[in-house]
């Protein structure tokens, strides 16, 4: 029974794997026609004050 | 000496992550300084070592880091031996990817279950693209939760062969005294003679991802 259902979680496994696979190509039906806008500054945020804080021992 | 930092990682949430974290870290700061980085905005590391007492303190410092994961943690580096990062359950915020840039070692809880099994083929994946940045890094999966006498268990084997992450040989079983633990903010390496068997587990796991 070990073995069967060994054999069933792989299966699942491979499976999700394809599925990852088929998402990660990219989609070569859509032709991207070039973005000609001027670029938008953005503006840089501030850094917080405490990127990292001390949570124990308090 | 710069620290070997690890990283605990999982997008499912409930994989056991902060438990792992926090009794990995435990074991770790008998060997060398230790500290624990949670990067889960959930803030569970810190919660549970909040839960301590003065007379029975959790043994390891956190601290939570809200930006700049990769920055923080190599400024950290040089004052302790060991860095244990407690990851978010999502890949969608981009700090599991920060935390597994800067890592010598990730370590990804997987419950002995289905889906868990399924959810875990997009980390993977999202691992092989840090490797490309992060040549070094070294990933491995750890079974959580493992109930011996459960057939879904016994077969995890077969199921983490798919996967391209080698799996650790030590795993972690069900047992009521890592629950126990969190709730006296503490480890399972205070819990006297019931948390023995759990210390072994953890002593083993650790001696293994030393040794690899």
């Amino acid at each position: 029974m070990t073995k069967v259902l060994g054999e069933k979680l792989a299966g699942g496994v491979r499976q999700a794997k394809e599925k990852q696979t088929q998402k990660n190509k990219p989609d070569t039906k859509i032709e991207s026609k070039p973005d000609l806008r001027p670029p938008i500054p953005e503006k840089e945020l501030p850094l917080p004050v405490l990127p990292s804080k001390r949570v124990w021992p308090d | 000496m710069l620290a070997q930092v690890f990283s605990v990682a999982n997008q499912k949430g409930g994989t056991g992550k902060t438990t792992l974290s926090m009794n990995l870290a435990a074991g770790l700061s008998r060997r060398g300084r230790t500290l624990i980085i949670d990067a889960d905005p959930q803030g569970s590391a810190g919660q549970w070592a909040g839960l301590s007492t003065d007379e029975r303190p959790f043994p390891v410092s956190v601290i939570s880091i809200a930006s700049n994961l990769a920055r923080e943690v190599s400024r950290m580096r040089q004052d302790y031996q060991y860095l244990v990062i407690d990851c978010p359950p999502t890949l969608e915020t981009g700090v599991a990817q920060s935390a597994m840039a800067v890592s010598d070692k990730i370590f990804i809880p997987i419950l002995p279950s289905p889906v868990d099994l399924w959810a875990s083929v997009r980390l993977a994946d999202a691992i092989e693209q840090i490797k490309i940045f992060n040549t070094q890094l070294q990933a491995y999966m750890l079974v959580n939760q493992l109930e011996p006498r459960n057939a879904m268990s016994r077969s995890m084997n077969q199921a983490l062969a798919e996967f391209d992450i080698p799996a650790l040989q030590s795993c972690i079983r069900r047992r009521a005294v890592y629950r126990n633990s969190a709730l006296e903010g503490g480890s399972v390496y205070c819990m006297g003679k019931r948390g023995e068997p759990a210390v072994q587990e953890i002593e083993s796991l650790i001696e293994e991802i030393l040794k690899a």
